[in-house]
């Protein structure tokens, strides 16, 4: 837990200092970004290599425009990697999709027989993304308790300690949180399928 | 949530709207604590009616939290309570289920984010990766001049430069290059600190620089004459030297002219240019 507060203060300080154009802020932010590409690539694997080598070069590009975009909100709350993530994830999924979409324009067929090429993993990655732009909408406490508590794996009393507020609070702040998630994951759901 | 004594706000906890959004509406009324445990129809069979809804709300919660593990008490028990009614036991199926979608989430997270961590730690290439350095370093030269220091200070830099140019030109018109063999050219005060040769020297000798290399980087290398000192008429070009410093050899510096100018370019492990050059010339009086 130190060494994960010591690094999301460190991208943090790196963040701001590139953007205020130190030289050698932008060597350090250079090599933290280069996880995009590496995160893109990995996820691709995993998905089955839907997109081509040099698909995932564009992509890439568009991935850093749109963390770029992001950048001046990065609040060190997570760590670089683990912040631009979401953005790979969610831009990822969106090229999956896009291409299966045309795809099926070309052979005429249904999009959802392609996309269940893969079913599971790509039913799962569109659950993650949902997730994630749920817990966007989330106050940023709640968000962070339970981005530290699930995607961390930190104790309720070890994110009491870090965030300097007591246990209770923490889960008063986990299970609000949790309510409003799923209130707004019913709610997406109830949306997709109307 | 209540163990360490803490006065629990009801506001805060949202005690009043267990679920929010999630109005109960058994038709069968609610159950009590003292019916866990029984079959199904014979808690139906037991229900009361008339029970108000505000005291099915508290009992619903608390079940639910200490289900949660989020209050003092026994989780298996009271899941085994929840099960006396419909609407609790949904949402707790429903929360158990989030929470098992976070928890695959962050897996898949952490599985991924290490997988990268060892990527990167191996230098192993990932499509895309070369466009990383020119990217940033476009995005914050953009961004650069729209810093409000900066643009105060942007005419006040090109007036300095303006001076610098035609101070350079009325010191050329005064020693003139051409025909002197280097000993016209200005030396020393146009060389960056601490790179040498610089000045007047008997040989050049090894070229040094007190440059931190980037990591995984080197620094590239360029002499030209100092007369014409034109940089892309280079006559001596090494790339990709990993010291801060380099012995040219003696048959290429017999080559050199009597004045030279060159200059040194750190750059990252994908070549791309860290920072500014630094220069300096050199006269050899030999």
């Amino acid at each position: 837990m130190p060494n994960q507060r010591d690094e999301r203060l460190d991208d943090l300080q790196l963040v701001r200092e590139a953007l205020t154009g130190d030289p050698r802020a932008a060597d350090g932010l250079i090599a933290r970004l280069k996880c995009v590409p590496q995160i893109l690539h990995v996820k691709n694997v995993q998905a089955g290599s839907p997109i081509g080598r040099d698909d995932l070069r564009d992509l890439t590009q568009d991935t850093l425009e749109l963390i770029w975009r992001k950048l001046g909100s990065y609040e060190g709350r997570s760590s670089l990697e683990t912040w631009a993530y979401a953005y790979c994830q969610h831009m990822l999924l969106n090229a999956i999709r896009n291409k299966r979409r045309r795809q099926a324009r070309q052979r005429e067929t249904d999009v959802e027989l392609l996309l269940d090429n893969k079913p599971d993993t790509a039913e799962r990655e569109h659950d993650f993304d949902a997730l994630r732009r749920g817990l966007e909408g989330l106050d940023p406490n709640q968000a962070l308790v339970i981005r530290l508590k699930h995607f961390e794996s930190v104790t309720f009393e070890e994110i009491a300690a870090s965030l300097q507020m007591s246990v209770n609070t923490v889960k008063t702040q986990y299970y609000r949180g949790l309510t409003k998630l799923r209130e707004s994951l019913e709610q997406r759901l109830r949306e997709e399928y109307a | 949530m209540r163990s360490d004594g803490e006065h629990r706000d009801p506001s805060e906890a949202g005690r009043a709207q267990p679920v929010r959004g999630q109005a109960h509406d058994h038709p069968l009324g609610h159950s009590s604590p003292q019916t866990s445990g029984k079959p199904r129809g014979e808690l139906d069979a037991q229900r009361p009616t008339t029970r108000p809804a505000g005291e099915h709300d508290l009992q619903h919660e608390h079940w639910i939290l200490t289900a949660l593990e989020l209050e003092p008490g026994d989780p298996a028990q009271a899941r085994h309570a929840t099960e006396s009614c419909t609407q609790c036991a949904d949402d707790l199926q429903r929360y158990d289920e989030l929470r098992q979608l976070l928890d695959e989430a962050g897996a898949s997270q952490s599985e991924t984010l290490a997988q990268v961590r060892r990527a990167l730690r191996a230098g192993d290439p990932a499509p895309g990766e070369e466009l990383v350095a020119p990217f940033v370093r476009a995005k914050l030269g953009q961004a650069a001049p729209r810093r409000p220091r900066l643009r105060l200070l942007a005419p006040l830099a090109a007036a300095a430069a303006a001076a610098a140019v035609l101070l350079g030109w009325l010191m050329r018109s005064k020693f003139p290059l051409a025909d002197d063999h280097g000993r016209g050219v200005m030396l020393g005060e146009h060389s960056d600190k601490g790179l040498s040769p610089a000045g007047e020297v008997r040989e050049y000798g090894p070229f040094r620089w007190p440059m931190q290399r980037p990591p995984g980087g080197s620094f590239n290398l360029r002499v030209w004459d100092a007369r014409e000192d034109d940089p892309r008429r280079a006559l001596y070009i090494r790339e990709r030297i990993e010291e801060n410093e380099v012995c040219i050899e003696a048959a290429d510096l017999a080559k050199f002219p009597d004045a030279i100018g060159w200059d040194v370019q750190a750059c990252d492990a994908t070549g791309q240019d860290v920072g500014a050059p630094r220069r300096a010339y050199a006269k050899r009086s030999r």
